[in-house]
């Protein structure tokens, strides 16, 4: 492989990684507080959705952004008050919002937008080259020509470790994915802890999937995030639930993505089928490996009564 | 008095659909269409006559046995999302079958049933191996292998499996057809072998030892082990039936209704199944019922999107809805006794509740 296509490979895996880092930071900060929302795929699908809704209806891209935000958000507000306030099932609930997601996007997009085309294509975050550091050979071209969302989502992942490892709210938010109970008898609201962690984590959600149709696919169709959320959710256990971790485990499906594309592209005789397959395959290597030695919280995914 | 179990197994399941297709409605009136339209040409497109009906039955048979396929491997606490990837390889490998081989009916179609069978069944018994061995959890798994079935498929019709110029198989043999049971329909004896599976395994399930101890580690494995029942084993056969259901169900759809595989064999049959097990509270004879309900809206959809221009998947939202009204109704106040929660525990060997229920002790 010559440099040329090692840096457009680099480019593109970094590029490919953003949407998954964002969502599975979030994921991340749920988890550690006990709380596992596979719905996450469903958020960013209608994150994606509702961004592109807002710019195709003449919004900036700004508001689309934002409009992400609030409906992944709203929907972790749901999938709170079903599971720590109901004490539902997490698995059951997250399973059924991305169901919703998927009817609510692909219903709502038909009767606003009609199909999909490339008169239906959208304007997007253009590649915002940083000063002089972008004039740095290789690195600069690979790290600092991109567009402004990746830049945000790679320094979300010092803060949230910073979040988590430095400050006492990241320390109560991780007790609680420990031992509620001990939290709880500290006088401490594990509740509004809980509820705080969704819907940080649906807001994140939402920007992963605003990310796909604003910087990514200019468009939407139906069922757009095609598991990327699942993905995301991955990366969160290869990375041994920590934030770096996370970034490592992002950067390798965001890797294997960006291969598939390079590999496609190239006409490189491979069966198309069985490339996208890869990162579904690796995924169950990985979960299967990678258990071994990863630590999860505690009282991942079992509801807590007062 | 109204019976408990009427209203528990027919009373709440219909009003849950009612109550979702309103809210589908309100969100239909909100888009500016018709609901009254929609929810009418829905119905119509079911039930409307001889054909319709038929139309809503076909549609019910990869329901009703994919239902079974989720009740079964929850009933031992293990969340199969996977039933349309099973489905799908169930489908792929009959046909591969069906396609080579041409033997007399009386042994083609049990030998092709055979095939998806055992097909489905390795592919959700490799995520119960898994589970059982790595503590991986279940679901991702089981929806990883979802697109790892659909990759698959489409590779095949693509490449392998390939007949002339479109993405699809060659017709699998005539020997392997499934026969019509009601003259001048597509409705094929699937339905009735549907149906008979639905009461063996509700039998089985609760009057066979084998059954009961299915239940008893659903309830909690750490009983069940005390009880001397081994725990792992009893997972790993449901993960089998259940898969082999599912595969099943993909061979009986492929050898009723397609004569073919292509790229998008399933509409989505599996998902469905989630919540067609849900709204039975995971009995199989409920799942008669509750996937009858579900063939009326898949069997309506088409026909709603046409006269009433409503997108077809507005039924996600519908299904959505109603294991949500499920999962609510079945909670009360007390979590762990919420039908969901029997699933404690996701990674590690957290799922055999050797150490400890679901709050912390």
């Amino acid at each position: 492989m010559n440099s040329v296509l090692l840096i457009g490979f680099i480019q593109a895996t970094i590029r490919m990684s953003a949407p998954l880092l964002i969502t599975a930071l979030g994921c991340l900060l749920a988890e550690r507080a006990g709380l596992l929302n596979i719905g996450l795929e469903g958020q960013m699908l209608t994150g994606a959705f509702f961004a592109y809704l807002v710019v195709y209806q003449g919004g900036s891209l700004w508001m689309g952004f934002v409009a992400a935000i609030l409906v992944g958000a709203l929907m972790g507000l749901m999938f709170a008050y079903l599971t720590v306030t109901r004490l539902t099932n997490q698995l059951i609930v997250g399973a059924a919002f991305n169901m919703f997601a998927t009817g609510l996007t692909g219903f709502i997009f038909r009767a606003a937008v009609g199909v999909t085309g490339t008169t239906n294509v959208i304007d997007q975050f253009p590649v915002l080259k940083v000063p002089f550091l972008s004039h740095i050979p290789f690195l600069g071209v690979v790290l600092f020509q991109q567009n402004i969302l990746v830049y945000g989502f790679f320094l979300t992942v010092p803060l949230v470790w910073y979040f988590l490892n430095r400050t006492s709210y990241g320390f109560q938010l991780r007790a609680i994915g420990e031992h509620p109970r001990a939290v709880d008898s500290l006088g401490i609201d594990v509740i509004k802890y809980k509820y705080m962690a969704v819907l940080v984590q649906g807001a994140f959600a939402g920007m992963g999937g605003a990310y796909l149709t604003l910087a990514y696919a200019r468009s939407f169709v139906e069922n757009l995030s095609a598991g990327r959320g699942f993905i995301a959710l991955t990366s969160v256990i290869f990375g041994g639930w920590t934030p770096w971790g996370t970034l490592a485990g992002c950067m390798v499906f965001g890797a294997a993505d960006a291969f598939q594309l390079r590999m496609q592209s190239l006409g490189v005789n491979i069966p198309y089928h069985l490339m996208l397959m890869l990162p579904y395959v690796l995924t169950v290597v990985i979960l299967a490996g990678a258990l071994k030695k990863a630590k999860p919280p505690a009282m991942e995914c079992v509801p807590y009564e007062r | 008095m109204i019976n408990k179990f009427i209203v528990e197994n027919f009373l709440k399941p219909i009003a849950f659909i009612v109550l979702a297709m309103f809210i589908g409605g309100v969100l239909i009136f909100l888009t500016g269409k018709d609901p009254v339209l929609a929810i009418g040409s829905l119905l119509t497109g079911a039930l409307g006559g001889k054909t319709q009906i038929a139309e809503t039955l076909v549609k019910t048979v990869p329901l009703l046995i994919c239902g079974l396929a989720v009740a079964m491997a929850y009933r031992s606490s293990f969340f199969n999302i996977g039933a349309e990837g099973q489905f799908l390889v169930g489908a792929l490998a009959s046909t591969w079958f069906a396609v080579s081989v041409q033997w007399p009916s009386i042994f083609m179609i049990p030998a092709t049933f055979l095939v998806g069978a055992i097909a489905g069944g390795l592919l959700c018994g490799v995520v119960g191996l898994l589970k059982i061995k790595t503590g991986a959890s279940e679901v991702i798994n089981t929806l990883m292998f979802n697109y790892i079935a659909f990759r698959l498929v489409g590779y095949a019709v693509n490449g392998p499996l390939k007949e002339g110029y479109l993405p699809q198989t060659a017709s699998i043999a005539n020997t392997a057809l499934l026969p019509i049971i009601w003259p001048g329909t597509r409705l094929h004896i699937g339905i009735v072998l549907a149906v008979i599976l639905a009461i063996v395994l509700q039998f089985i399930l609760f009057r066979t030892v084998f059954g009961y101890q299915i239940r008893a580690v659903g309830l909690s494995a750490r009983a069940a082990t005390y009880g001397g029942i081994n725990a792992s084993k009893r997972i790993l056969q449901t993960t089998l039936l259940s898969g082999a259901l599912a595969g099943l169900a993909g061979s009986i759809e492929l050898m009723g209704v397609t004569g073919r595989l292509y790229e998008v064999f399933s509409p989505g049959y599996g998902f469905d199944a989630i919540a067609i097990s849900l709204l039975a509270r995971n009995n199989p004879a409920g799942v008669i019922v509750s996937a009858l309900l579900f063939g009326i809206l898949r069997g309506g959809a088409g026909q709603m999107q046409r006269v009433a221009d409503v997108s077809m998947v507005i039924i996600y939202v519908i299904q959505a809805l109603i294991i949500v009204f499920v999962v609510l109704s079945m909670d009360g106040k007390k979590g762990q006794k919420s039908i969901g929660n029997k699933i404690k525990g996701l990674w590690g060997k957290k799922w055999t509740p050797l150490k400890g229920g679901a709050v912390d002790e």
